[in-house]
């Protein structure tokens, strides 16, 4: 496992890119989805998950719905308007921010 | 497939709720984590029995849980007082602050100066007693505590020790004498704010049946 520190601030930039990919998503779905892409590299915890969804629902950047699933109930986190134009942001200044790392490690690279 | 059963999730549940997880929207969604996470193990091949992987994967993950859980307190006071004051600055709620202000100042003007100074001192008190009865008694549930539903309480007690504190300074009817509007004001403010808390816990209310009552019962 590398340094969970480093992913720590992009933790709801994914979130909001995973929820623009999909029209709905539930917690645990979400930290699985993560563990898949990133190969088991990115391991998000439960005290960092559900502190940074309740706090993009306090922001108006996400909706909630509850449905009954397999005899209990499950909380489905979709974006709303807001958060649909806010991870729009959040992917440019992520970009933006991997350029720039980029610039510093090699300077000849260039992503385009 | 390694489907839980209900009483492997009722289990959950009461462990859950004696671990201190008071508010049931906050526990429900822990619930459905730690089911899942058991869920994926029995389907990746673990045949122990529920409580045997429920007891190691707790052994691992209560920790971080219980950490999700404080930091939820924090932020469920933060998401109330935004959306209080959205709703206050909505147009419903500036017609809200006008019919108060209004309300007194005919109030004002039908009443002899001393019967509207002991009344508007003790009129955001009586208010705020009246709501906080229809929030404890009609609002409010003890078996089932929802943390929105918990958490406007402390804004309702906050609103109480401000008009207390505030009201009491208004001994000295010499205060109307001098400017009206220093009593008036915080008056209606206090008023104001008192029936926007408890029309917003009124539609958290019917929000949270809407959202987990009906969907339990279904």
């Amino acid at each position: 496992m590398r340094n969970q520190k480093l992913y720590k601030g992009s933790l709801n930039t994914i979130i909001l890119k995973f929820l623009g990919e999909n029209t709905k998503m539930y917690g645990y779905e979400i930290t699985q989805k993560v563990k898949q892409i990133t190969e088991g590299e990115l391991n998000i915890t439960e005290g960092a998950l559900y502190p940074a969804l309740h706090k993009l629902e306090a922001d108006g950047l996400l909706d909630v719905e509850v449905l009954k699933v397999d005899n209990r109930l499950r909380k489905y986190y979709k974006l709303t308007e807001k958060g649909t134009k806010e991870t729009v942001n959040k992917l440019s200044e992520l970009e933006s921010y991997l350029k720039t790392m980029q610039a510093f490690i090699n300077p000849n690279f260039s992503l385009e | 497939m390694g489907k839980l059963t209900l009483d492997n999730i009722q289990f959950i549940e009461t462990y859950l709720k004696n671990s201190g997880i008071n508010f049931v929207d906050v526990r429900m969604e822990m619930t459905d984590h730690i089911a899942s996470s058991i869920e994926t193990e029995i389907e990746k091949g673990d045949h122990r029995d529920f409580y045997y992987i429920f007891k190691d994967f707790m052994a691992v993950n209560k920790k971080s849980l219980l950490k999700s859980y404080d930091k939820y307190y924090r932020l469920i006071d933060l998401k109330i007082l935004k959306r209080i004051f959205k709703k206050a600055l909505s147009l419903n709620g500036i017609l809200i602050l006008f019919t108060c202000f209004f309300s007194i100042m005919l109030l004002q003007g039908l009443m002899f100066k001393e019967d509207f100074f002991k009344l508007i001192k003790n009129l955001p008190l009586a208010v705020f007693t009246i709501i906080a009865v229809i929030y404890f008694f009609a609002i409010r549930r003890k078996s089932e505590k929802y943390s929105s539903l918990e958490r406007i309480g402390s804004n309702l007690m906050f609103i109480y020790y401000f008009s207390y504190f505030l009201f009491h300074r208004f001994d000295n009817i010499e205060l109307i004498n001098f400017n009206v509007y220093s009593i008036i004001i915080p008056s209606v403010i206090l008023i104001w704010l008192n029936v926007i808390i408890l029309i917003f816990a009124f539609e958290m209310k019917k929000k949270y049946e809407l959202m987990y009552r009906e969907n339990v019962n279904a």
